[in-house]
C-alpha cells in the first residue's frame, strides 16, 4: 500500500521513515540477549532471531516450557513475538512468520505436513522468483514440493530447490552465531584446598599473568578486578580492586590484589580462586610502553595512588588546594586525586601575601582576653588553662567575609600575630561588623601558631 | 706506625658507617637550607630515612613549626610528597604555599583508624616518592620504626614522622629515626623604629635543637624562619650558632667581594 493511500484511508497516520541501522542493531541485542536460552543465537534479518536449542531444552522444562517462558520473556520485554520450533532452520522462519498460531511446536519429523500448505513467500526467496512462482499458479510450499525437479530448477533456478531442501533438512544451512564480548576471567580449581597467604598469592600470580595475556591480545586494560574465592564449604568471599586508569601490567596488578590477601578468611581452604575483570578500557600502546621506562615518573604514582585508594578508599586520598574564600578556615579544598590540580593561585586568595599559620585550629578555639594594649592589641590571654603575656605583636589584618556570598553575622576580622614571654607566636582574632572590635567585650580566638 | 694506625682507624670508621648503611655524598641528603645545620649533618637529612619531629611549649599538640621547617626543606626538592595522617588534616593550603612547597606536589591521604603505620610502610616502599610526612598522636614501637627506617633505606624515600602529642614531646619513646628533632620558639628581637602603642615584633625567630643523630653530633641553633614565597627557601638566618651571634659569614663575604674587585 502507498502512503498516499493510507493516509487517505486514515489521516491521522503518522509516517516515520525507516531506520535500517538501528533495527539491525537492536535486533543484535536482541539476539544477544536471548543466549540465556542457547549459547547459540544468529540474527535473521530483517526481524528474526534464531535460536539452536539442542541440548538446551531440558533446562527448561522441556521444549513447551521453554516456549512458554521465551515468549513470556518477549511480551515483558515489550515485543510482539511470533515462535516456532522446528527441525531446521528454514522451517522454523517459515512456521513462525506464516502459521496461524503465534506460537507452534512443529515436532520432529513433521515439518513437511506444516510447511505443506504454507505459501511460497516463506521460503526466503527473491521477490523475483515469487512473483513467477504465483504467476504459473504456485501458491504453496505443498505445490512446489509436488513439482517434478528438473523443470523447476530450468525455470526457477537453482535457489528454489536449495531453499526447499533447506527447509525439509536435506541441505544443510549454517547459521553465524553471535558471541557476546567475552568476560576476562582466568581460574584455578585447586586440588588441594590453599589457605597460607603465601599459596594465595602465587595463585593471585598465576592469575594475573593470565588476565594479563588475555588483556594484550584484546588491546585493553583493566579498571576494576574482582576476586573470587570459593571455600571448601561453599562459602564465597569476593575482593574487589580497582584502579584509576587501565592497567595490564601484572606486577600493579599483582601487587593490588596481594595488598588484600589479609582480608581473605581462607577457613578450612579455598580451593577455587577465580579473578575477573569486571571494567575494561582500551589502553594505548604507547601508555604501556610509558609505564615500562622506568625513569618516568607518572607511572609509580599511579600504581601507587591506585593501591592508596584501595587501601581507604577514594574519598581519603586527595589534594589540597586553595580557594578564592577569605575567611582563612574556608580558604581551602580538598579535591579527588583524579582531579588535576587547578594552577596558580586564586586571584582572591585569603592572605595572597600576608603571613599565614601552616595549621589551623579547627574550630578556632576562644581565648580570654585579659588585657589588651591602647591600640587594641593583645596584652595578656589565657589559653587551654594558660596565660601568656605577649612581648611582641604584629598586626592587625583585617580579613573581610566574601559578601558576594551572602550576609554573615560578622563581617571582618582582625587577626593579629603575637608572640608571648617564651617566643611562642599565636594567630589571634577578633571579630567584628566592620566598624572596628568592641572595646571592651570582643570574643577573642586562636586560629593557629606560627 | 702512627699513621698506619691512623689509616687503619678510618678504614674501620669507612667499614661501620657501611655497616649502618649511610651514604656519605651530598647527593643523598636533603639541605635544610641553613648552612650551620647542613655542616653538623654532613650536608643535610639523610635521604632515605626517619627523621622525627617534635613540637614544644604551646605547639606540642599542634606541631606547627615543625611542620612549617619540613615544609621548607621539602621545597628544595623535587618529587612527590605524600602527607599521611589519621585524622581530619588540619593543614592550611595557603600556609604550606608561603612555607614554599608546591601544593601540586602534596597528595593527602587519611589513613583508617589504626592503619597508619602500615599505610606508611607502603608508601616509604615506592621508589617514585619524593618524601612521606605522616602526622603521629601516638608513638611508634620500636618494631615498626625500624621496619619503616629498612623500608626507607631500601627505596630512598625520606620519611618525616612528626608527632602531635605533648606526653610524647615530654618522653620522646626510643626508635630507629636517623635525627630527632625538636623545634621551639624563642623571643624575637623587638623592633623599635616605629612609633607604636604596642610593642612590634620582628621576624620571629626558632630554637631547633637536634636531641639525636645517628653517627652524629648534637647541637641547638637559633634560625629565623623568613618569609619566602618567592624564593622558596629559608634563607641563611642571621644565625645564631650555638647561642653566639655569628658575624663571620658575613665577613669572609665582604672579603670575598674585595678580592674579585682586585682581580
Amino acid at each position: 500500500m502507498a502512503l498516499a493511500q493510507a493516509r487517505a484511508l486514515l489521516p491521522e497516520l503518522v509516517a516515520d521513515d525507516a531506520d535500517l541501522m538501528g533495527d539491525r542493531e537492536a535486533l543484535q541485542v536482541l539476539a544477544l540477549w536471548c543466549q540465556w536460552a542457547s549459547p547459540l543465537t544468529a540474527m535473521d534479518p530483517p526481524d528474526g532471531v534464531w535460536i539452536d536449542i539442542t541440548g538446551c531444552a531440558h533446562l527448561f522444562g522441556g521444549e513447551d516450557g521453554l516456549m512458554l517462558r521465551l515468549h513470556g520473556q518477549m511480551e515483558r520485554s515489550g515485543y510482539t513475538a511470533r515462535l516456532a520450533l522446528a527441525d531446521t532452520a528454514g522451517a522454523a522462519h517459515a512456521v513462525a512468520r506464516h502459521a496461524r498460531n503465534p506460537v507452534a511446536i512443529i515436532p520432529p519429523g513433521r515439518h513437511s505436513e506444516a510447511l505443506a500448505s504454507l505459501p511460497v513467500v516463506a521460503l526466503r526467496l527473491p521477490d523475483e522468483t515469487i512473483s513467477r512462482l504465483l504467476r504459473v499458479g504456485i501458491e504453496t510450499i505443498g505445490q512446489v514440493a509436488k513439482a517434478p525437479r528438473a523443470p523447476l530448477v530450468r525455470r526457477f533456478g537453482q535457489v528454489l530447490t536449495d531453499r526447499l531442501d533447506q527447509a525439509w533438512g536435506l541441505l544443510p544451512e549454517s547459521l553465524s552465531p553471535l558471541s557476546a564480548r567475552q568476560v576476562v576471567l582466568a581460574e584455578r580449581h585447586l586440588v588441594e584446598p590453599i589457605s597460607t597467604a603465601e599459596a594465595i598469592t602465587v595463585v593471585i600470580e598465576h592469575l594475573v599473568g593470565e588476565i594479563c595475556a588475555s588483556l594484550e591480545a584484546r588491546a585493553e586494560g583493566a579498571r576494576a578486578l574482582a576476586l573470587r574465592c570459593e571455600r571448601v564449604d561453599g562459602h564465597v568471599q569476593e575482593i574487589m580492586a580497582g584502579t584509576s586508569a587501565p592497567v595490564r601490567d601484572p606486577v600493579h596488578l599483582t601487587r593490588l590484589l596481594r595488598e588484600r590477601v589479609e582480608d581473605i578468611e581462607p577457613g578450612f581452604g579455598i580451593e577455587r580462586m577465580a579473578l575477573e575483570v569486571t571494567q575494561v578500557e582500551a589502553l594505548r600502546e604507547s601508555v604501556c610502553r610509558d609505564m615500562m621506562e622506568a625513569g618516568t615518573n607518572a607511572a609509580p604514582m599511579t600504581a601507587l595512588i591506585d593501591r592508596l585508594c584501595n587501601r581507604v578508599g577514594v574519598d581519603r586520598v586527595f589534594r589540597l588546594t586553595e580557594r578564592a574564600v577569605q575567611f582563612p578556615e574556608m580558604a581551602q579544598d580538598l579535591i579527588p586525586v583524579s582531579v588535576p590540580m587547578p594552577a596558580g593561585v586564586p586571584a582572591l586568595a585569603s592572605g595572597h601575601d600576608a603571613p599565614r599559620p601552616v595549621r589551623l585550629l579547627a574550630p578556632p578555639e576562644p581565648v580570654r582576653m585579659r588585657d589588651v594594649y591602647p591600640d587594641g592589641a593583645p596584652k595578656t590571654f589565657a589559653w587551654r588553662r594558660h596565660t601568656y603575656l605577649v612581648r611582641g605583636v604584629d598586626g592587625p589584618e583585617r580579613v573581610w567575609c566574601d559578601w558576594w556570598a551572602g550576609p554573615v553575622e560578622d563581617r571582618a576580622r582582625d587577626y593579629w600575630i603575637v608572640e608571648d614571654t617564651q617566643g611562642e607566636r599565636f594567630w589571634l582574632y577578633t571579630a567584628h561588623n566592620g566598624e572596628g572590635p568592641a572595646s571592651d567585650s570582643a570574643a577573642w580566638f586562636l586560629h593557629g601558631l606560627f | 706506625m702512627t699513621h698506619a694506625k691512623m689509616d687503619t682507624l678510618a678504614l674501620l670508621r669507612d667499614k661501620i658507617r657501611r655497616i649502618e648503611g649511610f651514604e656519605q655524598t651530598a647527593a643523598g641528603r636533603l639541605s635544610t637550607g641553613i648552612p650551620a645545620i647542613d655542616a653538623c649533618l654532613h650536608g643535610g637529612l639523610t635521604r632515605g630515612g626517619l627523621h622525627e619531629f617534635f613540637g614544644a611549649g604551646s605547639d606540642r599538640s599542634l606541631a606547627a613549626r615543625p611542620t612549617r621547617f619540613i615544609a621548607s626543606i621539602l621545597a628544595r626538592t623535587d618529587g612527590p610528597v605524600i602527607w599521611a595522617s589519621e585524622e581530619h588534616l588540619d593543614l592550611s593550603a595557603a600556609g604550606i604555599r608561603r612555607s614554599g612547597l608546591n601544593l601540586g606536589r602534596l597528595i593527602c591521604v587519611t589513613a583508617i583508624k589504626g592503619g597508619l603505620t602500615a599505610l606508611c610502610e607502603d608508601v616509604v616502599r615506592e621508589r617514585g616518592v619524593c618524601a612521606l610526612v605522616a602526622d603521629y598522636r601516638t608513638p611508634l614501637s620500636l618494631t615498626e620504626s625500624r621496619r619503616l627506617h629498612l623500608a626507607a633505606e631500601k627505596s630512598g624515600v625520606t620519611g618525616f614522622l612528626i608527632f602531635r602529642s605533648a606526653a610524647l614531646a615530654a618522653a620522646p619513646p626510643a626508635s630507629a629515626s636517623v635525627t630527632r628533632w625538636r623545634i621551639a620558639g624563642t623571643p624575637s628581637p623587638l623592633s623599635d623604629d616605629t612609633a607604636s602603642y604596642s610593642p612590634v615584633a620582628s621576624s620571629e625567630r626558632w630554637a631547633v635543637d637536634l636531641l639525636r643523630h645517628r653517627s652524629g653530633s648534637l647541637g641547638t641553633w637559633l634560625i629565623n624562619p623568613a618569609d619566602h614565597v618567592q624564593t622558596h627557601s629559608l634563607p641563611m638566618a642571621s644565625a645564631l650558632v650555638d647561642r653566639a651571634v655569628a658575624e663571620a659569614p658575613r665577613a669572609v663575604q665582604a672579603t670575598d667581594r674585595a678580592g674579585a674587585l682586585r682581580a
